[in-house]
This record gives C-alpha cells, sequence and structure tokens, in this order.
C-alpha cells in the first residue's frame, strides 16, 4: 500500500492541469450557454437578464423548427447508413491487406481531408449548379433541355457530408477490423461456418467497437458541419445548425443558446442509441 | 458423444499422401506422408518452423497443398475449404468467441450444422458436464481461468462430434502447474471419447505423456514416428536423439561385428552398437545419459569431471578419453554415495541402450 499511494496522487496531479483545462474552457462557458439559453433575446446586448422558457418552448412547438429537426435527423440518418455501408466494405478490404499496404491506402484516403471544407465545398458547386459541370454537360448532350440546379437540396448536403465522412469511418472500421484475431475466423469455420457466416456471427460482432466509434464520429461531425450544409443546401436545406448561425447573425443570442443545446441533446440521443443498438461492449464479453 | 472405435480398427482417419506445400518464400513440407490411425493421440513435435503447424492447418483446409492429397475417413478432402471438412480444432490461444457466452459458444458448431434447439441445449449441457463446467454456462470467455477457457475451447471442439480433433499448442497458455493437469484431462476425456486427435507440440515431455504415437519433424520432414517409447528409445537420427531428451552422441570406427551388432572403437574403448548393418568405416549412435551405470568391472572408463547432485539423480559430467560424456545416475540405495571428481570410474550400460544412427544428412 505504501508503494501504491505516492504512484496514484502522482496520477492525480499528471490529470490535474488537463482538467482544470477542460473546466476552464469547456464546462464554464457551457454553463454560461446554458444561463443565456433561458434568457430573454435582446435588440442590443447579448441577452436581457430576464428569465423565460421561450426560447425552447419555441424549438420544440414551432412548425419550421420541428421540420428542421425532423429533417436534421433524417440527413444524419441516411449520411450515417451510407458511410456504414460504403465504408465497411473498403474498411474489411483494407484490413486485409499488409501492414505497408494500409498504411498507403489510409493515407491516399487521407489526403482530401487535408484541403479546406470551404475549398471542398465550393468544389462542389462547380460540379452540382446551375452552370456546373453536371447541368452543362447533360444540357450540351441533350438529356435535359434547360439548365438544372442540383444544389441546395437534400441530395447535394448528404453528397458533401458523405464525401467529407467517409474517411473518418473507414479509418475506424479499419483500426476495429485489424485487431481482430484471424483465429477467430478460423475457429468459425473449424465449428462449419461458410464464410458470410463466420462475418455475421463473429467479425461483424466484433467490429462492433468500431462500428460505434465510426457512427458516433460522423453524428457529431454531420451535426456540426456548417460549412458544407451551408454551401451546399444554401437557404433553401437548412439544418439545425445553419439555424444557430441564422439566430446569431440576428443578434438573438439566447434563441442560438437553446438550440445550440437542443443540438447536443440530439447528437446525445443519437449516440445512445448507437451503443443500444451496436452494443460494442459486447466484445468484452459484457452481454 | 461415443465415436464408433471399436467397429474399424486399423482404418486411418487422416492420411497425407506425398504432401508437399510451398509458401512464396519456402518450402514448409517436403513430400509428406502421414498415416494416422483412428482413436490414437498422435503428437506432432518440433522445433518452431519445423513444419508441424503447416501439417496441422493442412488437415484442417486452412492451408492447401501445393502438391499430394489429405484424405480425412478415407474421402479425399484436398481443396475443400475448412468450413466443410469434419474436424474440432482448440487453437493456441483458445480463440473463444468473446461476445459469446459459454453456452453459444459451445453451440456454434451444432448451429451451423442446423441442429435443432432441444438437441442443442441437451448436447450442450452433456458436454459441459464432461468438462465438468456445468454451472458456468452463463458465463463469458473473460469472466473464466485460463484452465476454464482451455475446457470451453475443448467442449466447443468435440461436441458436434468431429471426425477429427486437431489441437495447436493447447497447452502453451496456461502455466506449467495447470499444463501438467489439463494433460491429464485432455488424455482421459480423448480415451473417452475415443476420438482422432492431432496435436502439435514443441514440448517434448508433453508428447511423451500424452501421446500414443508421435511423429518427430525437422525442416519440413518427418525424421521419425513410432510410439513414444519406440522414439525415445531407438532414435534413428541425431536430431530426435537430441530433441527428445538428452542423449550422448558419439562417433567410432567399426572394428567388427559381433552377432547383430557392430563393435565400435570410440577413443580406445570397444563399444557394442546395435541397429545397425554397417561393417565397416565411422559409426555414430546415441547413448541416452539415464542409461549408463557404475560398473567397477568394467573395462570402459572415465574420469569424473563434474557432480551435480541434484535429488533424486545425480549429473555426471565424465572424460571418457577426450570425449565429454554425461551420465545420469538415480540416487537409489545401490548407488555409491561419493562420487569423487578426478578420479576414474567404469561405466556399462545394456548394449541395446547404444543404438546407431542413420546420419541425417
Amino acid at each position: 500500500m505504501n508503494r501504491v499511494l505516492p504512484a496514484s496522487s502522482l496520477l492525480y496531479a499528471v490529470a490535474l492541469p488537463p482538467l482544470v483545462i477542460l473546466g476552464l474552457f469547456f464546462v464554464v462557458p457551457l454553463c454560461y450557454l446554458l444561463f443565456v439559453s433561458f434568457m430573454t433575446n435582446s435588440g442590443t446586448s447579448l441577452f436581457d437578464l430576464e428569465p423565460t422558457l421561450i426560447n425552447y418552448a419555441e424549438i420544440f412547438t414551432d412548425s419550421f423548427y420541428l421540420l428542421i429537426i425532423r429533417r436534421t435527423l433524417l440527413s444524419t440518418a441516411i449520411v450515417l447508413a451510407l458511410c456504414l455501408l460504403i465504408g465497411y466494405p473498403v474498411a474489411f478490404y483494407a484490413a486485409r491487406l499488409s501492414a505497408r499496404g494500409r498504411m498507403i491506402m489510409l493515407m491516399v484516403m487521407m489526403v482530401p481531408l487535408m484541403v479546406s471544407n470551404v475549398v471542398r465545398a465550393y468544389g462542389w458547386v462547380a460540379i452540382l449548379g446551375r452552370r456546373g459541370l453536371v447541368s452543362s454537360t447533360l444540357t450540351g448532350v441533350g438529356l435535359i433541355e434547360r439548365p438544372v440546379q442540383y444544389l441546395y437540396s437534400f441530395e447535394a448536403v448528404t453528397l458533401g457530408l458523405l464525401t467529407i465522412l467517409l474517411p473518418f469511418m473507414i479509418v475506424s472500421l479499419t483500426n476495429s477490423l485489424t485487431t481482430i484475431d484471424t483465429r477467430y475466423t478460423e475457429a468459425a469455420y473449424s465449428l462449419g461456418a461458410s464464410p458470410w457466416r463466420a462475418f455475421l456471427r463473429v467479425t461483424l460482432p466484433l467490429s462492433s467497437p468500431g462500428i460505434a466509434s465510426g457512427l458516433m464520429l460522423v453524428t457529431f461531425l454531420t451535426l456540426s458541419a456548417y460549412v458544407t450544409i451551408a454551401l451546399l443546401g444554401g437557404p433553401r436545406y437548412k439544418l439545425l445548425v445553419s439555424l444557430v448561425f441564422d439566430s446569431v447573425t440576428t443578434f438573438r443570442w439566447p434563441r442560438a443558446a437553446a438550440l445550440s443545446f437542443a443540438l447536443l441533446i440530439i447528437a446525445l440521443i443519437i449516440a445512445v442509441i448507437i451503443q443500444l443498438v451496436v452494443r460494442p461492449n459486447r466484445v468484452q464479453g459484457k452481454g | 458423444m461415443k465415436t464408433d472405435s471399436t467397429t474399424s480398427v486399423g482404418a486411418s482417419d487422416v492420411r497425407f499422401v506425398s504432401v508437399e506445400k510451398s509458401f512464396e518464400t519456402a518450402t514448409a513440407l517436403h513430400s509428406l506422408d502421414l498415416e494416422i490411425e483412428r482413436g490414437t493421440l498422435f503428437a506432432l513435435l518440433g522445433p518452431s518452423g519445423c513444419g508441424k503447424t503447416t501439417t496441422l492447418r493442412l488437415i484442417a483446409g486452412f492451408e492447401q497443398p501445393t502438391r499430394g492429397q489429405v484424405y480425412i475417413r478415407g474421402k479425399d478432402v484436398t481443396g475443400i475449404p475448412a468450413y466443410k471438412r469434419s474436424f474440432g480444432m482448440v487453437f493456441q490461444n483458445f480463440a473463444l468467441f468473446p461476445h459469446l457466452s459459454v453456452t453459444e459458444n459451445v453451440a456454434f458448431g451444432l448451429q451451423m450444422r442446423g441442429i435443432g434447439k432441444d438437441v442443442i441445449r441437451q448436447k450442450v449441457a452433456a458436454v459441459l458436464d464432461l468438462v465438468a463446467l456445468g454451472k458456468f454456462a452463463d458465463r463469458y470467455p473473460r469472466q473464466l481461468s485460463g484452465g476454464q477457457q482451455q475446457r470451453v475451447a475443448l467442449a466447443r471442439a468435440v461436441v458436434f462430434e468431429p471426425d477429427v480433433l486437431l489441437l495447436d499448442e493447447p497447452l502453451s497458455a496456461l502455466d506449467k502447474m495447470l499444463r501438467e493437469q489439463m494433460q491429464v484431462e485432455i488424455r482421459q476425456l480423448q480415451h473417452r471419447l475415443g476420438m482422432t486427435t492431432v496435436f502439435v507440440t514443441h514440448d517434448q515431455e508433453e508428447a511423451l505423456t500424452m501421446s500414443d504415437r508421435v511423429a518427430v519433424m525437422n525442416h519440413g520432414r518427418i525424421q521419425q514416428a513410432g510410439t513414444p517409447k519406440d522414439i525415445y528409445d531407438r532414435p534413428r537420427t541425431e536430431f530426435v536423439a537430441t530433441f527428445l531428451g538428452a542423449s550422448n552422441i558419439l562417433e567410432g570406427h567399426v572394428r567388427g561385428r559381433e552377432g547383430d551388432r557392430a563393435v565400435v572403437d570410440v577413443a580406445g574403448n570397444l563399444i557394442q552398437v546395435s541397429g545397425t548393418p554397417v561393417s565397416k568405416g565411422k559409426l555414430r549412435f546415441a547413448l541416452r545419459p539415464e542409461k549408463i551405470v557404475l560398473d567397477p568391472q568394467s573395462g570402459i572408463r572415465a574420469v569424473v569431471k563434474d557432480v551435480i547432485y541434484r535429488g533424486a539423480q545425480t549429473f555426471l559430467y565424465l572424460d571418457m578419453g577426450g570425449i565429454a560424456l554425461n551420465a545420469v545416475l538415480q540416487n537409489t540405495a545401490a548407488t555409491p554415495a561419493d562420487i569423487e571428481t578426478g578420479t576414474s570410474v567404469g561405466l556399462s550400460w545394456e548394449t541395446a541402450s547404444a543404438v546407431a544412427l542413420e546420419d541425417p544428412t
């Protein structure tokens, strides 16, 4: 016991600075934001010191807000599903490569991430806009009569988010799949499982930590991906994060704060759902 | 759980016909012929890289031979994938599915064979009783000790009554005490089920205590196969003689023959060596240290260089006319209590103990 005590107090000492930083720059502002969200909107200052529930009440009663929340949930769900469906086979392939080949592949996938989101979103604008690549090509060929605006739609936003977020999903899944001992698969074969059944009963459940972390990462990034949504969704296709920005630009800080909390709560609920459905803890043998 | 071990005695459950396996960089097996009789506990013994694991994986179908045929129960299974063969396997670290309970792990093989739920429940309960793990049915692998995990792995591998049971260094993950206990348990279970079992090990003691038959492998070849006693008492190559227990490897010129034995001159001592047709030239032979006894009347003399007392045994390091020789004496009442360093002693042994070696190269 004599030796354990100094060791654990050293641990606390090491943990203290980051905890202070986290508290000072994360917990305190968050509490302040929560406080602001219950104040009255003011035309002149940050807020009027008059407690009210109106900011939250509006979000959950106003049909416009409800539409945006539904739309946000749907978009997130579709992006998650596509990331998983496209990402899993890619990760499965990457996990079977040699360590070197896998590193090269993941590096190549990461290269687009080095380009700013703004630049990439404008790239999509150049492709999907009324005078963009797709529209002008199709008009030139004669498949469509007039230039079509493909931007500012659900599809444009989904496509934009997908291309940004897919690498995160793939990296997360690849890491998880490479740690699965090949002997588990061989054990499944030895018990008479076909490759497909071995995948469903053994590999897929054992990769659940990667699935869960990938889905959570994509969820949080989708919900907060303002630039992509603003540029590809435009004024016509807004998500919850766009409304936070709109409230700020119209100086309704308490409403922006309330919307931020709504966003945070949605993120947490989705995270809980992911945990319950994917059950990443089962690889630890905890049911 | 009973297999028909009595109905077809002598039938081979696993047969290799000139099986060759090459990997990109090296040849793992050179034209291997192997026959494992029904109901035997067969050990593949050798150092790492000798091809024993490759042999096991060829039986399983995790690897396919470059050349030659593999038969299981008389059926040519060459080219047939692992999941279509009938074998149970215990892996080195057991490879129990961590996300499934003990029951689910054991039931896996039965489920894959489309067996009804009620039958599965009965069979799983029966086999868990057999390995004394009935109480742990709902636990997860992580909640079990190493020995318990080992038993679950065994139960999972035998519950669907495969044609062959394969064990890949099954005891290497356990500590010494548990390993010795599990050696006995596996052997008893194997006898009760009568299941043809092939197990891979680099531990010669494990191979000797557990198996009915041993194949000693080195450099992708079977050096010698037979019963443990056979191989231990009559090693054919220097590798076998030294890998399986310790041996003195001696060499000398053949001076003549006496009956079916050659008389070899080793540093002036005339030693009879059995099991060789050679009547002239050089001859190498093996002599186990524990076969040597002190014999004051013997003409074979050696000088004691060192004596190490080890309780039950005494180790003697001897010099026989410039040749180093080790002897292990059992410390029975008949053994002289004190052997002084530097004295000359007479040595003798049963003539059959000096075994001629076919040079491996």
